[in-house]
């Protein structure tokens, strides 16, 4: 037996350091453009050349322009969806949450222009509060979030529907509102511009702020953010929160857009922008996510929910292509983060 | 040599980053103890879970008793005669000692019946005073070693690898273990002993291998020429003293961290100093309150009495985040679980203590945050092919430089490491060394806590040694040597205490441990039952006529059905969301395939061809959950919008006539009571006697409890859990069945609400999503509760909205209790511990 000497433990550290003199320029590469996050938007050009070739209609302007405020409000929802799932958490009270907002929209309003700010800041104190008891629940308790956000979402439910049959089954929303619904700058819908800057918002805040960073490290693992002196409550509970302020924000466009939300307002809205969040490639293990894929995913679930059914075949349809866009999304996301541990 | 008992030849393995064994041979004789003698991380783990077919090899072969191991199944090996002692993990703590050895039995050699005695048995052979009744997560340490063993040599093996299995042991209990070796090795055995404990190794061995860095340094045959100083610079091949950097005076005139009297369950009157510039190491046999008391500085674990003060500040230890605040800061061992964010690259990783410095306004500016982390990144070694890699894929030494350089970079005075190199190659761990040493502040201090003594003795100014939870010696200057240190803990470790695990105790403990105890949900259902239903009763006179109690049993049917559904997933530690349109999808085919006024031949092959149905969706939904390893709440999702859309498509909307031979056969009834009840109560029955009476059920327990170590007991999970999925559809689809005979039609949506309700049942009759626990009584009585509550809601002519509520409200209720307290209990506790924990120490 010889000693000689170990060649791992003979390379010193300096040795390393030197062609790294100039580390200040070693390369940074945006989230976005990491492949993950730019397969939805490869899919979504493939699906338009698809539509180009096989459907045209799907591509007119006015085709386009009419789906694109349903491609907004999913987008909204899914950017709260997926800020949950970089929680590591889930959220099922979108629908309940959602109907909430726009039934406590039409009951203080009352229909009246005059009443609807305050008929606003009632509708999203009310999706505020269900996040918070969401929040409470699954981050202090650390109850599950299926669980809890299912059963919350069942009871907010049973909540809006006693709540709405005290008032007039034709009720409308305030004509502000649905003016703004209808309203178009530079001829797209207003609540695709709504969409757009909430989701240049959250993705500054996610990147540009402490909180953002903080909030990613501590959907990353909540035991090491916990050891490194986050509040990890506290950020688990935001998620929550500010989810629930999203669905609220856009039950309250939805309703504007179709002014008169029925308490079924919400239903599309369960599975659909998990599928988007999911699609976007935001991990379920917490922690990565980009808002900018997401809504890439909303839109292109839309465009083919949109094309489904110019080539007509039934909504339901849609359904089932979700539950298979979720279990596609999964397995690509299982094997990118496999292969980035390789 | 044929006759060799265990041959591993030019076998090789590569992990991301490192080479863990780099064409490794070895053999080993009938009789013999032959050691595997190598530091953390040579490749002892490596080699022990390629030769137990535990790991596949990258290249090379294993012949075990003679046979080739063809492929890396744990099972094989075992059949091939090979049986493994873990250090931990491959008992089921939950599950009593019986139950652990009855599951290590070769099927069918022992009858479930006769379990206790003869596990009892097998303990008394090997002197074990152990109760086999009881769980073994109340054994000892040292106990739990030695049914490890037993559970071993219950199918006789002709060679046995024992991994490191005298760190939980006492004095007495190495002696015994030295025994049970030599009477093994008398009757032929071949043992294959892995551990650094030298003297053990020239007591027990008959030759020792030795492996450095993956690569075989060289067998040798065990005589009294071979001395201790030699195995180690075999072990170690390398000059010591050059390769750790160089320790400075330490001024001992200057405490910078006072602790003083910390108290906790694991340690106790811990009081020391640490000196400025300092690097202070804890020491110990594993598990004598070492790594607990370094991690009550920062209030990660609960310490009960005791103050800290740095710099003449009290620090407040009731959280990490607090202690941080006063400038202690934690590295934990667990690299992955607890120290590095693995999906994020390696510039946030490193970044997250200190983005405060590149706050500019409310942004973080990219560009100076950058700047920092390349020179982070060249300080402290970290090899990466860009900043923003994610740090998961990079090797343990890289991963631990940059968590050590997040740690050093906070701006703590104190930073805390609990096994700065563990998991670490030995070429990147003298670089952590010296970037421990080249990073402490001036004005800092350093405590390291480590299982390797010689690390300490390389890079500590001043060891304090552990035992038992207390500091027994404190080594300085000359006196920090690897046998110094080895020799004051293992002087000290006489008497090991015999601790019984605490149970659940505090304010809330005797319920929130109720769900352990199969028939405590029951009677709290019980009694749930009774005060709702008697409430009712005192309410309408309705609610006790035979027509209405009738209405609430077949109302219960589908309920019940579909919460035994569940119950199956949830005992595997799954969940199935998918199991309500299971329900409505079963509805839709019925009302296809069981058609009004079809012939009984069609009505029955319909039924099968749903069964069938169900059978498909659970076999996908298993797939998807165990072999793409996709999450199971998000494939169930991804299930129920499948099969809720293929419903929708079947029937847009209700309609179809179901066979009214069907629904009548489903809904009659003897006097007023439903068949389908007894039918029910006799299904919950037989499934619980196949769940605490067979050892298929057995298994089913184990894997929800802990998967791993109900694979290492030779349990298929695999097979465990699809089973759970399959069964959880099937039943789904009989719940379907039930629901159908209630609406008639093909309705595609009715059962939308059922998988709420499952979950409800389920857990109010004592189901743990942590998996292993409950009972399909339980859930039965659960889904009567709920079906009785919405009945009640109903006649006392409330609103509908007022039961959708309530389904909420007893659901939240039913996870508040069995886990939702436990957490109120831990917080109530430590809103308690709070105040009293900072203060000024007395001096």
């Amino acid at each position: 037996m010889t000693m000689t000497a170990d060649t791992h433990g003979a390379t010193p550290m300096t040795e390393t350091a030197a062609p790294r003199a100039n580390g200040a320029r070693t390369r940074i590469r945006p989230a976005d453009l990491q492949t993950r996050f730019l397969a939805i938007w490869l899919a979504l050009a493939v699906l338009i050349v698809i539509g180009a070739v096989l459907l045209p209609r799907s591509l007119q302007a006015s085709a386009v322009l009419s789906i694109l405020p349903f491609a907004a409000f999913l987008a909204i929802a899914s950017i709260g969806q997926s800020l949950v799932i970089m929680m590591r958490g889930i959220d099922l009270s979108v629908p309940a949450i959602v109907a909430l907002s726009s039934t406590v929209l039409l009951g203080v309003s009352g229909g009246a222009d005059a009443a609807l700010p305050i008929a606003l800041v009632a509708a999203l104190l009310a999706a505020l509060a269900v996040g918070a008891i969401n929040g409470l629940l699954i981050a202090v308790l650390k109850l599950n979030a299926l669980i809890v956000t299912l059963a919350v979402g069942a009871i907010v439910a049973g909540l809006t529907l006693w709540y709405r049959q005290g008032l007039p089954a034709e009720a409308t929303v305030p004509a502000a509102l649905s003016d703004f619904g209808e309203a178009r700058f530079l001829s797209i819908n207003s609540s695709v511009w709504i969409a757009l800057i909430l989701t240049a918002l959250v993705t500054l805040v996610l990147r540009k702020t402490l909180a953002g960073r903080n909030f990613e490290a501590v959907g990353s693992n909540p035991d090491a953010a916990h050891a490194c002196g986050l509040p990890v409550a506290r950020y688990q509970a935001g998620a929550y929160i500010v989810a629930a302020l999203l669905y609220g924000l856009m039950g309250i466009l939805l309703s504007g857009f179709i002014r008169n939300p029925t308490l079924e307002v919400g239903d599309p809205y369960l599975l659909a922008p998990i599928a988007a969040a999911v699609l976007g490639a935001t991990s379920i293990s917490g922690g990565v996510g980009s808002m900018i894929a997401v809504l890439g995913a909303a839109l292109f679930l839309t465009q083919l929910g949109q094309m489904l059914k110019l080539m007509g075949l039934e909504t339901s349809f849609q359904l089932i292509i979700q539950g298979v866009a979720i279990a596609l999304g999964m397995w690509m996301s299982s094997v990118w983060e496999g292969r980035a541990r390789r | 040599m044929t006759d060799c008992v265990l041959k591993v030849e030019e076998v090789s393995k590569t992990y991301p980053g490192v080479v863990a064994l780099d064409h490794f041979s070895l053999d080993c004789r009938p009789g013999e103890v032959h050691a595997i003698l190598g530091e953390n991380g040579s490749g002892k783990s490596t080699l022990m879970k390629i030769a137990s077919g535990t790991v596949a090899p990258d290249g090379g072969r294993v012949e075990i008793g003679g046979r080739l191991l063809t492929s890396a199944d744990p099972r094989l090996a075992h059949e091939l005669g090979l049986a493994t002692v873990y250090q931990d993990d491959s008992l089921v703590r939950e599950l009593s000692v019986a139950q652990n050895l009855f599951l290590g039995s070769p099927p069918g050699e022992v009858p479930f019946g006769a379990m206790r005695s003869w596990a009892q048995d097998q303990l008394d052979t090997y002197g074990l005073d152990v109760d086999a009744r009881l769980p073994v997560g109340d054994l000892t340490p040292a106990n739990r070693q030695f049914v490890e063993i037993v559970k071993a040599l219950l199918a006789r093996p002709k060679v046995l690898l024992l991994d490191e299995p005298t760190s939980t042991l006492d004095m007495d209990g190495v002696n015994r273990l030295a025994a049970i070796i030599r009477d093994l090795t008398a009757a032929g055995t071949g043992i294959l002993y892995v551990s650094h404990r030298l003297p053990e190794i020239l007591d027990l061995a008959d030759r020792v291998s030795i492996l450095r860095d993956g690569v075989h340094r060289g067998t040798f045959p065990v005589t009294s020429d071979l001395s201790e100083e030699q195995l180690i610079s075999l072990m170690i091949g390398r000059d010591l003293e050059s390769e750790y950097p160089p320790k400075p005076g330490i001024d001992a005139a200057q405490p910078i961290l006072r602790v003083r009297g910390l108290d906790g369950h694991d340690f106790h009157d811990i009081d020391f100093d640490a000196y400025r510039g300092e690097i202070l190491g804890f020491a110990g046999a594993e598990g004598n309150g070492q790594r607990e008391a370094l991690r009550a500085l920062v209030g990660l674990e609960e310490a009960d009495a005791g103050t800290v003060t740095l710099k003449g500040a009290p620090v407040d230890i009731s959280g990490p985040r607090a202690a941080l605040d006063r400038g202690m800061l934690f590295l934990s061992s667990d690299r992955v679980g607890e120290a590095i964010f693995g999906e994020l690259g390696v510039r946030k990783n490193m970044m997250l203590t200190r983005l405060r410095d590149f706050i500019a306004g409310q942004v973080v500016s990219g560009r100076r945050e950058a700047r920092a982390a390349a020179e982070m990144v060249d300080d402290f070694g970290v090899k990466t092919a860009e900043l923003d890699s994610p740090i998961i894929g990079l090797s343990g030494g890289n991963q631990q430089k940059a968590a050590l350089a997040r740690s050093f970079r906070s701006g703590a005075p104190a930073v805390l490491i609990d096994e700065p190199t563990q998991g670490v190659d030995a070429g990147a761990r003298f670089e952590i060394y010296k970037a421990i040493r080249e990073n402490i502040r001036d004005d800092g201090v350093c405590i390291v806590n480590s299982s390797d003594a010689q690390e300490l003795a390389g890079i500590c100014d001043r060891v304090l040694v552990f035992s038992r939870g207390r500091i027994v010696a404190e080594l300085t200057g000359e006196e920090v040597t690897e046998e110094r240190i080895v020799a004051s803990f293992l002087t000290q470790r006489d008497a090991k205490e015999a601790r019984e695990t605490d149970r659940a105790g505090g304010l809330f403990g005797a319920l929130f441990s109720g769900s352990v105890v199969w028939w405590v949900p029951l009677v709290f259902l019980a009694i749930l039952t009774l005060s709702v239903g008697g409430y009712a009763a005192s309410q309408s006179e309705v609610f006790l006529k035979p027509i209405n109690i009738r209405h609430i049993l077949l109302a219960a049917a589908p309920a019940i059905m579909v919460a035994i559904a569940q119950m199956h997933v949830l005992l595997v530690r799954g969940l199935d969301v998918s199991v309500g349109s299971m329900m409505s999808l079963t509805v839709v085919a019925a009302s296809f395939l069981i058609a009004f006024q079809a012939p009984i031949a069609m009505v029955l092959l319909g039924t099968l061809a749903c069964l069938g149905i169900g059978a498909l969706v659970g076999l996908v939904n298993g797939a998807m959950v165990r072999y793409a390893n996709v999450n199971a709440i998000i494939t169930t999702i991804a299930m129920l919008s499948i099969l809720q859309g293929v419903a929708l498509i079947g029937r847009p909307t209700p309609g179809g006539l179901i066979s009214q031979d069907f629904t009548e056969f489903l809904r009659s009834r003897i006097g007023f009571v439903p068949i389908s009840f007894f039918a029910m109560i006799a299904f919950a029955a037989l499934s619980d006697w196949w769940l605490h009476r067979t050892r298929s059920g057995l298994e089913a327990k184990a894997v929800g409890f802990r998967e791993e170590a109900a694979r290492r007991n030779g349990v298929r999970v695999d097979r465990v859990q699809i089973r759970a999925y399959v069964l959880a559809a099937m039943i789904a689809t009989l719940a379907g069945f039930f629901l159908a005979s209630e609406v008639g039609v093909g309705h595609p949506t009715v059962g939308q609400n059922f998988a709420l309700t499952s979950i409800a049942a389920a857990v109010l009759g004592g189901a743990a999503l942590t998996g292993g626990r409950g009972s399909f009584a339980g859930a039965l009585f659960g889904a009567l509760f709920f079906t009785l509550t919405i009945n009640v809601i109903s006649i006392l002519g409330l609103s509908a909205s007022v039961g959708v509520i309530a389904s909420g409200l007893m659901t939240l209720l039913a996870v508040f209790l069995y886990t939702g307290l436990g957490e109120v209990d831990r917080l109530l506790k430590s809103l308690r511990r709070r105040p009293a924990a900072p203060g000024v120490p007395a001096e």
